[in-house]
């Protein structure tokens, strides 16, 4: 018997992603798209996906609800902004993935099993990363950090899970807690108190769990009684900044650090010394297109003295995604590899010795795709490139 | 003198009648002191309805007339000349505004009943004081002054011009011709489009009735319809027009030889003085003061001036203004491209391959930068081209409106790129928009050429190699697609000019949502503006292709011959007025009157309201101090006893 493959309209059904995503942004222009297919032509994980994301906007507007909620459709986003800010009728795509993917953790169809572990994790440690809450602040152990709220400082030091537990990258926590003692900002960190921002959590649909963590973190924001909040990794920034507010609000301000060090440098309070160096800059995508952070990296970048900053084909608004995020490397590694190294071949084409970037994730997977190429490129958190300049060693 | 009032109540249909009790309604008319008579009817403006009026003002003798209907912006006129029919001066009409203000306001029946009433008492009170006016009659100035020498202008001017009137035309550029000028071909036709702009252009030139005035700027309006005074700033050209012959000698003199061309959007460079193509009208040389060394550095060979065998240079040339006396105003000033380097995912401006469409426009053309041949940035022949539709266009990040021909821009382009090389072509589009006559026609045939047309938003263009890389979903396939071309036209979408603001200003009209002017209204009176006397023709007025360009130009020049071929026009009768006695000559109502109306007399010393000018909007009424100044039936006696109507 051939397989009868008509689409059949039910009107009961025809509202009930609106009706389920009801209140929430992401869903209010999802009649708009004319299916120009920008989203799918800028997706760069679209290629895996059992259809494209156009497609999954046609089948949102008709309800389609089983055809939806499956994970071949929804979890190889990575989060990583293209199509939203592409879409000429500013539907907000990735927003959307981020609520479906929570709707297919309701029904019981996601997350990945992959994830899971992960999830657990961060349940019980909270921290993906299976590392025991005691040692979060490990890194510091050697550097007499503030420890906030007990202590008190203007500024508030949050490296989050990564670079506080993963030794490939833990040099972001450490250097970053170095620079600012060299600067002389009055600084602290949460220490074992810190939880994990969430941002994962949220990002592969479980949200209960994300707010839970934002409240906590929130609360201790605000115990701590300092002015701003510093982070050093991409998907932290975005989400504390961006997504933070809507759970509960907090009174300090969010700056990446490149921002923070950027500011320092307008005040003239940071003379950068001389590095030799031609280098290349991968905008994260949640600190450049989630973020808005475009230009502070690169202005720090510019005024090291002697430095050679040469731009990818792909940058800024369009610097193409490393693969990790979303939950994808977690559960598709050899995937976000490949995209890793798709991005690091346009690194490599620029001649730089180095590529430059903000997030410890991203550094993270272009690391694992640099050994399989083995390209003569090293990757450098700006804060380690930094290190560097200043000898802070 | 309350007169006899009677009032009419239209139930407009279903769109007051659903929101407002109308027989209610016309029950509490009649406990309103002065009303004799009250009716509803369904379409008070039909014959039947204007009918039963005028019955009434026979039979009963009525002397004033309230109609609660819609605004009387809509019916004002049709209900004066029917009470004028039968006798009743047209003055001792007023209208509630029932639909806009009310039923379509206020869903709320309840409400809405309510403020119906007030509506309703405050008009019969208004009635009761009514006085009969006259209307006045004032001379038109026949003559027109069209803006833009486009190919909206010229259309315009020309019909005018045909209708023996006499016409001014204004042109900011040193040649008529405008955007059309540029083109190679035009759609669906592939008519040359020089050989049909050309004769035009020649012929406003020749015509004795036109006034060319090139290089020059309209600087100031005055005045109102039938009677505008135009103030004219025209630039130096530094070349005398009459003596020039157009030889060209001049700008193959000049040392100064790398001024990228604005007529060919930069692609070649032109001298400091020149010719701006090879057809301007006029054919006369002008000098750039910004490149010209004699300007520049105050010092320079001056070769120009050995070249010119007529003596026509003349750097002492000054800036002049000069006045015009119009009876109505065409403005036809055209639009821009939008500038594709703000879209940063396509690369113009960084990859010297993408190009715009109107660069492709001046490469496709024989008298442009590459004499017709379509090449690369390296002067090779590209082996595949890809137009991209929409750029900027139906995207709420820059226009979200359609251009209107960017579609067929680019489908014609494809059949020239294809008559002129042997490349791949590619189209990506989101929807065709191929809807004038014969353009779904020419659509087919550029398909039936061979002419990939790919359904899918280009996402980026890449450089690969020497190759640029195009990513894009085929949404008919919903699959990933890769294409690598060696050249990628942008079809840019049409945006306002960057000086519409500052005309908006010049001329007090009102531009709408995207910036282009407004017109009166969209269906119905798509040339005017909401200035009496002021039309609009051409893409200043929205995106559209020289078919409906030309077809509105000559619309709005048949709007112009129609009120100025009258001779005199007739104007409201309410004006403001003056009580001489209770007027001490401060002059606060000079400076406030928008219309130039008022003056100090000065053997009296006091106010003196010029008719014919005032527009009765009030201001010099709320202005005058002394209260010597009030308006015509909107006297403060009026309204006193409206607002008195409403609180009591």
């Amino acid at each position: 018997m051939p397989k009868d493959n008509t689409l059949e309209i039910t009107e009961d059904k025809l509202g009930y992603f609106v009706q389920e995503l009801k209140g929430h942004e992401s869903a209010e222009k999802l009649y708009r798209c004319i299916q120009c297919g920008i989203c799918s032509g800028s997706c760069p994980t679209a290629r895996a996906w059992e259809v494209t994301p156009r497609q999954l906007v046609r089948m949102l507007q008709l309800g389609l609800k089983e055809e939806v909620l499956r994970t071949e459709v929804l979890y190889y986003c990575s989060q990583c902004y293209s199509c939203k800010v592409r879409c000429p009728m500013q539907i907000q795509l990735t927003e959307l993935l981020m609520d479906l993917r929570r709707l297919a953790v309701r029904d019981g169809v996601g997350p990945l099993e992959e994830q899971e572990a992960l999830l657990k994790s961060i349940r019980n440690y909270d921290n993906p990363w299976m590392q025991p809450r005691l040692a979060r602040d490990r890194w510091a152990k050697r550097l007499r950090i503030k420890i906030l709220p007990r202590e008190r400082a203007k500024v508030l030091y949050y490296p989050g899970c990564t670079a506080a537990y993963v030794t490939s990258v833990q040099s972001v926590a450490v250097n970053t807690a170095k620079l600012l003692s060299h600067l002389g900002v009055d600084f602290g960190i949460l220490g074992k108190e810190e939880v994990c921002c969430g941002s994962t959590a949220l990002r592969i649909g479980e949200r209960g769990l994300y707010e839970e963590l934002a409240a906590r973190n929130i609360e201790i924001f605000n115990r701590s009684g300092a002015q701003t909040i510093i982070t050093a990794c991409a998907g932290c920034y975005g989400i504390i900044k961006h997504e933070y507010p809507k759970v509960a609000s907090f009174d300090a301000e969010i700056l990446h650090l490149s921002e923070f060090l950027h500011r320092l440098m307008e005040e003239g309070r940071l003379e950068l010394p001389e590095l030799s160096i031609r280098v290349t800059y991968h905008d994260p995508c949640h600190l450049g297109r989630h973020g808005g952070v475009f230009d502070p990296p690169r202005g720090i970048l510019k005024n090291i003295p002697g430095l050679e900053l040469v731009e990818m084909e792909r940058n800024r608004e369009n610097s193409r995604c490393c693969g990790a995020g979303g939950g994808v490397r977690t559960a598709h590694s050899t995937f976000a590899q490949n995209l890793a190294s798709e991005r690091l071949e346009e690194a490599y084409a620029t001649g730089a010795e180095a590529l430059i970037t903000c997030c410890p994730f991203c550094e993270n997977n272009l690391n694992d795709a640099l050994k399989a190429r083995g390209y003569t490129l090293s990757i450098l958190d700006l804060v380690d490139l930094l290190a560097k300049v200043f000898a802070l060693g | 003198m309350t007169g006899k009032i009677g009032v009419y109540i239209c139930r407009c249909g279903s769109n007051i009648a659903s929101v407002i009790d109308c027989e209610n309604l016309a029950e509490y008319a009649l406990s309103l002191k002065g009303v004799k008579v009250s009716r509803v009817h369904d379409y008070i403006c039909s014959d039947p309805g204007q009918e039963i009026i005028s019955a009434d003002i026979r039979d009963k003798h009525l002397e004033k007339v309230v109609i609660a209907a819609c605004s009387p912006r809509m019916h004002e006129t049709t209900f004066r000349k029917t009470l004028e029919k039968v006798n009743l001066n047209g003055y001792c009409l007023e209208i509630a505004n029932l639909r806009e203000q009310c039923s379509w306001a206020h869903p709320n029946s309840q409400e809405a009943n309510a403020k119906a009433r007030y509506l309703l008492s405050s008009a019969v009170a208004k009635a009761r004081l009514l006085q009969p006016l006259e209307n006045r009659r004032v001379p038109i100035t026949p003559a027109v002054l069209v803006v833009g020498g486009g190919i909206a202008g010229i259309q315009a001017a020309l019909t005018i011009a045909k209708s023996g009137f006499q016409v001014y035309l204004v042109e900011k550029e040193p040649s008529l011709g405008g955007h059309m000028a540029q083109l190679d071909k035009t759609f669906p036709t592939l008519d040359c489009s020089a050989c049909i702009l050309t004769p035009k252009m020649v012929d406003v030139a020749r015509n004795e009735r036109i006034e060319l005035l090139t290089y020059s700027e309209v600087v100031g309006v005055e005045g109102y319809v039938g009677n505008f005074k135009v103030r004219v700033k025209r630039k130096p050209r530094y070349v005398n027009i009459d003596k020039c012959t157009g030889c060209n000698q001049c700008a193959e003199a000049c040392t100064i030889r790398n001024v990228p061309s604005e007529f060919d959007v930069g692609l070649s460079n032109r001298s400091a003085i020149y010719i701006p193509f090879p057809q301007a009208v006029p054919l006369k040389a002008v000098i750039d003061k910004e490149s010209c060394l004699f300007f520049t550095k105050g010092k320079c060979k001056q070769k120009c001036v050995d070249a010119c065998e007529v003596g026509a240079i003349d750097f002492q040339e000054q800036e002049e203004e000069i006045e015009l006396e119009v009876g109505a105003i065409i403005l036809a000033t055209g639009f821009d491209l939008l500038h594709p380097a703000a879209i940063s995912q396509y690369g113009y401006g960084r990859y010297e391959n993408v190009i715009t469409g109107l660069e492709f426009e001046r490469m496709a053309s024989p008298n442009g930068p590459t004499s017709g041949r379509i090449v690369l940035a390296n002067g090779k022949e590209p082996s595949s081209i890809a137009f991209l539709h929409c750029v900027g266009s139906r995207d709420e990040n820059y226009q979200p409106y359609c251009s209107r021909i960017c579609c067929m821009y680019n489908t014609k382009q494809a059949h020239l790129a294809r008559e002129k090389t042997e490349a791949q072509i590619y189209q990506f589009y989101i929807d065709m928009m191929a809807f004038g006559k014969g353009y779904q026609e020419f659509y087919q045939r550029v398909r039936d050429e061979g002419v990939i047309f790919t359904r899918g938003k280009c996402a980026e263009v890449v450089q690969r190699g020497d190759k640029l890389r195009l990513y894009a979903e085929d949404t008919l396939l919903g699959r990933q697609l890769q294409v690598d071309v060696d050249l990628v036209v942008l079809g840019v979408g049409v945006v306002p000019r960057s000086d519409t603001s500052y005309l908006a200003r010049i001329f007090n009209i009102p531009q709408d949502a995207h910036g282009f002017f407004l017109e009166a209204h969209p269906k119905l009176r798509p040339v005017e503006t909401f200035v009496d006397g002021i039309f609009v023709a051409g893409c200043c007025q929205g995106p559209k292709d020289i078919t409906d360009t030309v077809a509105q130009a000559s619309a709005a020049a048949a709007e112009s011959i129609s009120l100025i071929s009258t001779g005199e026009m007739e104007m409201d009768g309410i004006t403001g007025f003056l009580v001489t006695e209770k007027c001490r000559g401060c002059g606060f109502c000079v400076e406030v009157c928008p219309s130039s109306a008022i003056a100090l007399n000065e053997m009296t010393g006091i106010a003196e309201i010029k008719e014919a000018l005032c527009k009765g909007c009030g201001a010099c009424a709320v202005a005058c101090l002394g209260g010597a100044l009030d308006v015509h039936n909107y006297t403060d006696e009026i309204l006193l006893e409206q607002v008195k109507e409403i609180i009591s």
